[in-house]
Formats: C-alpha cells, sequence, structure tokens
C-alpha cells in the first residue's frame, strides 16, 4: 500500500477514534442521568404507594425529589448541549475558532477521563481570542495531548490546559504528569504532529519521568490543509 | 425485612442513595460506597451478604475491586453493573462467564431485587 494511504487510513482511523471515544463518553454520563432520573421516579411512586396505605408525605421531601430531578435533567441538557457543539465541529473543514469556547468545551467533555483517573482537568483560557482553523483536527490534536498527560494522574492530580495570544496566533499548553508507561507513547507523538501540521500548527513535546508538557501553536489564519 | 445486606458501589452518590433509600423502603438494608478504596473500607467494618459492583469506577477499577472482594471474602456475592455498549460489553460478557451476574443500567429495582435473591439462593 503506498505511504499516502497508509498515513490517510492511519488518519481516518485516528478521527474516528477520536469521535468514538468522546460520544462514549458523554452517552456513558447521560445513561447514569436517565438511571438517576429513573431511580427518583421511582421513589416518587413508592412514595405514591404509601399514601395509598395511609403513610403521609412531608412536602420538603417532595419539593427535594423536585429538586432532584432538575439537577439532573441541567445536568443532562449540558451534556447534549456539549456534545452537540462537539459534533458541529466538523462542519466546516475552516472556520473561525473562538478559542476559548472550543477549548472549554473539551476540557468540559474530558473532565470525566481525569475523573476516572480521581485527578482533575483545570483551564485558564483568553476571552476573545479567535483563529481561522480546523476545529475538529485542532480539537484531535489537543485531545490526545490531553489523554496522554491523564492517563499519568494520581489522586487529587491535575491536568492543566493554557490558551494565551501570540503574535502568530494562539499558543495551547497542556501541561501533567508523566505519561503512564502504558501508553504507546511514540506511535502518538507521530501522529499528533501529524495532525497539526495539517494545519500548519506546530506542536512541541517535552516529556520527562516527573512531567508531561505540550505546545501547540496555532497560527492565526489558514484557508485550507497543508496537505 | 429480607435477610441479606447489600453494598452498592458506584461513583454516582445520586443514583446509589436513591436506590438505597428505595430499597430500605422496602425493607431490605443496604449501604454504599463510591469508590473501590471506600468499599473495601466499608467491607472491613461490616458484614455484607452482596455487593453490586459498577466496573467502570474511579481509581481502583471495577474488576480490581471485584478481584480483591473475591479473595478476601469469597462467601460474598458480587453482582455488576455497567451501561451497554462498545467494550463494555465485551467485560460484560467475560464478567458473565465468571459470575453469572450482570445488571445493565439504568437499574430496575424490582429486577435488582430478584437477581440478588435468585444469586444468594445458587450460592
Amino acid at each position: 500500500m503506498p505511504p499516502d494511504k497508509n498515513r490517510e487510513d492511519e488518519l481516518k482511523r485516528s478521527e474516528l477514534t477520536f469521535f468514538g471515544q468522546i460520544t462514549a463518553s458523554v452517552t456513558h454520563e447521560m445513561n447514569n442521568v436517565i438511571g438517576i432520573i429513573e431511580q427518583v421516579a421511582g421513589l416518587l411512586e413508592d412514595l405514591a404507594v404509601g399514601v395509598e396505605y395511609g403513610r403521609a408525605i412531608d412536602p420538603e421531601k417532595l419539593k427535594g425529589i423536585s429538586a432532584r430531578i432538575i439537577t439532573q435533567t441541567e445536568r443532562g441538557t449540558d451534556l447534549i448541549k456539549r456534545l452537540n457543539y462537539f459534533a458541529h465541529t466538523v462542519d466546516e473543514p475552516v472556520c473561525d475558532c473562538e478559542m476559548d469556547e472550543l477549548l472549554q468545551n473539551l476540557v468540559d467533555l474530558c473532565q470525566r477521563f481525569a475523573i476516572l483517573q480521581k485527578g482533575s482537568l483545570e483551564a485558564e483560557l483568553t476571552p476573545y481570542l479567535t483563529v481561522r482553523t480546523n476545529p475538529f483536527v485542532l480539537e484531535q490534536v489537543v485531545f490526545i495531548a490531553l489523554r496522554l498527560s491523564i492517563s499519568g494522574l494520581q489522586k487529587e492530580g491535575i491536568v492543566k490546559l493554557t490558551c494565551v495570544k501570540i503574535d502568530s496566533g494562539a499558543l495551547i499548553t497542556v501541561y501533567g504528569p508523566a505519561v503512564s508507561e502504558s501508553e504507546p507513547k511514540e506511535a502518538t507523538l507521530e501522529l499528533i504532529k501529524t495532525l497539526a501540521e495539517l494545519y500548519n500548527m506546530t506542536i512541541n513535546v517535552e516529556l520527562s519521568e516527573q512531567s508531561s508538557l505540550f505546545k501547540l501553536s496555532v497560527p492565526n489564519y489558514i484557508d485550507e490543509a497543508v496537505s | 425485612m429480607e435477610n441479606f445486606r447489600l453494598l452498592l458501589i458506584d461513583d454516582e452518590e445520586e443514583l446509589v442513595s436513591t436506590l438505597v433509600e428505595r430499597l430500605d423502603m422496602r425493607g431490605i438494608e443496604a449501604e454504599y460506597a463510591m469508590s473501590g478504596i471506600a468499599a473495601l473500607k466499608l467491607l472491613e467494618q461490616k458484614k455484607f451478604d452482596v455487593v453490586l459492583l459498577d466496573y467502570k469506577l474511579p481509581g481502583m477499577s471495577g474488576l480490581l475491586v471485584m478481584e480483591e472482594i473475591n479473595k478476601r471474602y469469597p462467601q460474598i456475592k458480587v453482582l455488576l453493573i455497567t451501561g451497554a455498549g462498545g467494550p463494555e460489553e465485551e467485560i460484560t460478557r467475560f464478567i458473565e462467564l465468571r459470575s453469572g451476574e450482570v445488571l445493565l443500567k439504568p437499574i430496575d429495582i424490582e429486577v435488582l431485587i430478584e437477581t440478588v435473591k435468585k444469586s444468594l439462593k445458587e450460592k
């Protein structure tokens, strides 16, 4: 198979893996939200049955149950909004991207991956910073960096994402603990570089036994993929 | 009062606390823990007959918790709860082969009680 075809296949696989990991995580959480609403509704039914047998219900209890349902519906709505925003980032190959909005959404979508490692993600993003690039590829590159850093998270550890304005566009950094030994580092780093180069981004990776640092420069403006 | 004590392990507190409340209304003694470590501590302090475990837990994974419980407390019946889809289905099949009992989320409380009773009879 020609090398270009191999690379194309690899990039397509990576796109699908990325999309799959995000949707699997969100739908897992949605399933939990539905599960909670179902249990709380079941609790209401149990209380109603109790009333049929002459047991009284405290109105405060009902208010509390109503508040619990509202909290979960808000959580579900928020999840859907985030997933919907993410899904629309494949709409245009290149567009003006509000970096704080795009990256905050990605951080929110990835928070569960950090929680599963008992850690968390933090973001410090310069507001009103816009660059013209491919949002989906940008998300993918940042996601891979986040996943690598998250893999080394220990209890209460933090992976931090920042985005600041630089003359040439935006500088995104992902800083966290050392990448887990179980991660296929070389192949992943190769992939992340290939993806970044497609849209003239440059990525610098510093991995040590203590920490991981990814610095991604995104140019102000690009009209189409480089190759 | 049903004659078994149940420990639920899941990081979704709202889910497990509501389940515990509903089980209590049915006269079933149940408690919950939100991580594998917290569950193992609780198991050191109190006696349980059945553990209902979410396999996707923060920190120590559900599978590791299950292995630990099987090793330390072989008399306790461990049931697994999981969401459907993707690689989870493979793990579910794997666990089914080993323990025979898997409950899919969202959980129907009556199915949960029946499954627990059935698994205790099979012990």
